[in-house]
């Protein structure tokens, strides 16, 4: 082999390691693709009788490291906003747990039914909204994606996750109110109770986290439908994995507020003040310790364990990204 | 559509001949632009139906090289690409960029 072969072989070489390290970001189903139609590019370069060929090898290695650029800086910009939108909605939800408590504390102690009021829908809006952020976050683009985009064009499912949050709300809170009722004998009125219950409960003791994580459950499972239904579904394993562990989240977080809500009901404990708080308080907290470990350990398997907290993994892998 | 100036040269290029069929060196080459503006724009741009792609069909023709891609415009990117470079070609502060490039018809300047 020549010299000039020599160097254009281990060109061709380094140059076909960086079009690999560059697809990394990329979706299984585009990576291939990609890949293929960037390594078809080299022989152009390499014919390029416009430069003299030592440039035409040093193009395509420019060539094939810009495209690391262009795919890994936008996987940035996505964890970026991921980052910040997640920190926003659990740390969001996690502080204004405290001011929906102080509600609740007020409704029933106090009884300033006003104050209470002011304070429930400030929280349930933001809460929400938070929530509604959180979810968008984990909406992905087909190639690193118009990220904000998709982020603010999470708002418009925010309307349909309000209804859904509260029917999930309700669910749990008919389920404790009626095995409270069914026990005392007074269905009619455990329903009641436990309508209101699920209404404001699930958002007021202590579970915002429950309600943001029940958002972007919904947001997340609505996403991915769609975007089975467009582009098929993707073969990652992750994106599969999440989508299970937010629909097992979903599930979880609602029968334990329901079962929750019933026991608190049933023995009386505190009968729906403080005791329900810190339950609240307890069950988001080893949700959200479990959903760390699980991510931080990262096999899939192990991943599938914390599905308490399922609604709550895309947050921890980024912080894991970022370590 | 936001166009900035990567694209108004990428469209550009498209427009001195809509029939043509390129692929990617070629826009690079033809554009200015580094591989790694390129791609991605061209991904957005078939994404939002601009352009489309297709792979190399000839394989008489490749001669052992591996097939390409190639992109053209669409016909509605066509009209797009024309009405986004007629509304740059009228903002005063974009004229300085434009040079000998076609006008945004598609016509040699």
């Amino acid at each position: 082999m020549t010299f000039r072969g020599r160097v254009e072989y281990l060109g061709t070489g380094y140059g076909e390691r960086f079009i690999e390290i560059a697809c990394e970001p990329l979706p299984e189903p585009l990576r291939a693709v990609r890949c293929e139609e960037w390594r078809a590019e080299f022989p152009a370069i390499l014919d390029d009788d416009e430069n003299l060929w030592p440039l035409r090898v040093v193009t395509l290695l420019v060539y094939s490291a810009d495209q690391i650029r262009g795919t890994w800086s936008a996987r940035d910009r996505r964890d970026q906003i991921g980052l910040t939108v997640w920190l926003l909605g659990t740390g969001g939800a996690l502080c204004f747990r405290a001011v929906t408590s102080l509600a609740l504390m007020v409704l029933f102690f106090v009884g300033n039914g006003l104050v209470t009021v002011v304070g429930f829908v400030v929280a349930y809006i933001v809460g929400m909204v938070l929530g509604g952020a959180f979810g968008a976050s984990m909406l992905d683009g087909p190639w690193g994606g118009d990220d904000l985009r998709k982020v603010v064009g999470g708002v418009a499912l925010k309307a349909g996750c309000l209804l859904l949050v509260g029917l999930a709300g309700w669910f749990a809170g008919v389920l404790g109110g009626l095995f409270h009722g069914a026990t005392h004998g007074a269905i009619v009125l455990g329903v009641s109770s436990g309508t209101v219950l699920g209404i404001g409960g699930g958002l007021t003791i202590g579970n915002d986290t429950d309600a943001a994580s029940i958002t972007a459950a919904l947001v997340t499972l609505v996403a991915a439908a769609v975007r089975g239904i467009a582009r098929g579904v993707r073969s990652n394993d992750d994106r599969t994995c999440d989508v299970g562990n937010l629909l097992t989240g979903f599930l979880v977080v609602a029968y334990v507020h329901g079962a929750i809500v019933g026991a608190t009901a049933q023995f009386g404990i505190a009968d729906f003040g403080i005791s329900g708080f810190l339950a609240g308080v307890v069950v988001g907290a080893v949700m959200m310790l479990a959903c760390l470990l699980t991510q931080l350990r990262g096999p899939h398997t192990v991943r599938f364990l914390g599905i308490g907290a399922g609604a709550l993994t895309e947050g921890p892998r980024h912080l894991a990204r970022f370590r | 559509m936001h166009l900035t100036a990567s694209l108004e040269r990428v469209l550009r290029v498209f427009l001195e001949d809509i029939q043509a069929h390129r692929y990617g060196y070629d826009l690079m080459k033809a554009s200015g632009l580094k591989s790694g503006t390129l791609y991605p724009m061209l991904a957005r741009l078939e994404q939002e139906g601009v352009v489309v792609s297709s792979w190399e069909e000839r394989l008489e023709d490749l001669a052992g090289r591996p097939r390409r891609r190639y992109y053209r415009l669409t016909g509605e990117g066509v009209r797009v690409a024309r009405q986004l470079l007629a509304e740059a070609y009228r903002a005063p502060t974009r004229t300085a960029a434009r040079g000998s490039l076609p006008s945004p018809s598609g016509e040699p300047a």
